[in-house]
């Protein structure tokens, strides 16, 4: 027998996973172990498969749904609604993107001379929120002209943070692709789709912590 | 309600519906508490995680959208609070895995007929097989033996890559096959 044994690649084969799988079917034809390996796993899954699944109490539902009465009634949040319509990780990347920029304008503060770093925060952060003019950074948090008070970086910061932190918890639905072609992929419509939800999501938080 | 997708029961508990919530709980209760009790063991902590696994789905509804399977984001949930939950047993010096595989080793009773006797000893190897497999390992091998999850769902529910998920399953498989040969029975 010159032939390389398969055993390790078995658990695959047997899920239609493995890459050579004509390989392996040749190999298990003229090799007695391997052959007698992959009757085992074959075995061993088809008794994990007949284990039975006893029947939940009736009570088990019952006590869950008083449990979801409790809670707050759900809603389609500002991500959820733009996902559906763009690729959601690469929107979440713009957002990261933002966070970034928003973090390094945060941590080096307002300067008086501009330095690129600002340029970059200023530019990303000024369409999400639409001011009508560029603003100092100062002012980058104020939501529309009418508003007041200013919210501040810090508070600017939490809010994306939040948002982002969230997201990450429901990473696993992102796909593993390449994410900059992605990313490159957005269209005007796009962009301008995740600007708007944006600045909803942060007048909505604003007009919230304000009221709370 | 029954002819409804998960995906779309999701939209309708997303528009307020809670009925559509409670379909879901229908229908995924008996897999997830199956998972929880095989993950921890006590039947009536697997009951209280697959509680919470709903309330947090519930929970984040609205940020869910149908970019995966719905089970694979409730089991990703249910194995997370699984995995927290064996870490606190272990911190506190318990081992609730073990008091499943003492649960299931009974002797079949004596009236049952011989096919019967004969699943449930299966069945009891099997349970006692995957009660000593680590935590990782019992967690691959039940969403992919007992609840047929494809490679790809595995990956997205235990945040890992595909190649993880086949390598690791390999070596759960390998376990607990090692696991029977040692207990001597005739099941392989």
């Amino acid at each position: 027998m010159n032939e390389k044994h398969v055993i390790e690649e078995l658990s695959a084969y047997i899920d239609g996973e493995a890459p050579d799988p004509a390989r392996i079917a040749r190999h298990l034809q003229v090799c007695e172990s391997c052959a007698r390996h992959h009757m085992q796993l074959l075995k061993l899954s088809t008794h994990l498969h007949a284990m039975p699944m006893p029947a939940p109490r009736q009570e088990f539902l019952t006590r869950v749904m008083a449990h979801v009465a409790e809670e707050p009634v759900p809603s389609a949040g500002w991500w959820n609604r733009i996902s559906f319509a763009t690729p959601a990780w690469a929107l979440g990347m713009v957002v990261l993107l933002v966070i970034t920029a928003l973090t390094g304008a945060w941590l080096y503060g307002p300067p008086s001379t501009p330095e690129p770093t600002q340029h970059i925060a200023q530019e990303t952060i000024e369409p999400v929120l639409a001011p009508p003019d560029p603003s100092p950074m100062e002012d980058v948090g104020s939501y529309s002209a009418d508003t007041a008070e200013s919210v501040s970086y810090d508070e600017l910061l939490a809010m994306l943070a939040e948002a982002s932190v969230e997201e990450a918890e429901m990473s696993f639905f992102y796909d593993e692709s390449d994410l900059d072609d992605q990313l490159e992929a957005l269209d005007e419509q796009e962009i301008q789709a995740l600007r708007e939800v944006l600045s909803e999501y942060l007048q909505q938080s604003y007009t919230e912590n304000n009221e709370g | 309600m029954h002819d409804l997708d998960d995906w779309e029961l999701v939209a309708q508990t997303q528009a307020g519906n809670t009925q559509a919530f409670a379909e879901l709980v229908r229908r995924y209760q008996a897999p997830v508490i199956h998972f929880c009790q095989r993950m921890v063991g006590s039947a009536q902590e697997a009951e209280d995680l697959a509680q919470e696994s709903f309330i947090r789905v519930y929970r984040h509804i609205g940020r869910l959208a149908p970019k995966a399977k719905f089970s694979t984001v409730l089991f990703g949930i249910a194995r997370n609070l699984a995995l927290n939950a064996l870490r606190d047993a272990r911190r506190q010096g318990r081992n609730s895995a073990q008091s499943l595989e003492e649960q299931l080793v009974e002797p079949a009773a004596s009236a049952e007929t011989d096919r019967r006797a004969r699943l449930k000893e299966i069945e009891s190897a099997l349970a006692k097989g995957i009660a000593r497999l680590s935590p990782e390992h019992r967690e691959i091998l039940l969403l992919r033996e007992m609840q047929g999850m494809e490679y790809d769902e595995i990956a997205k529910a235990l945040h890992c890559r595909k190649g993880t998920v086949r390598s690791r399953l390999a070596r759960a498989r390998e376990q607990l096959r090692l696991r029977l040969v040692e207990l001597g029975g005739d099941w392989l």
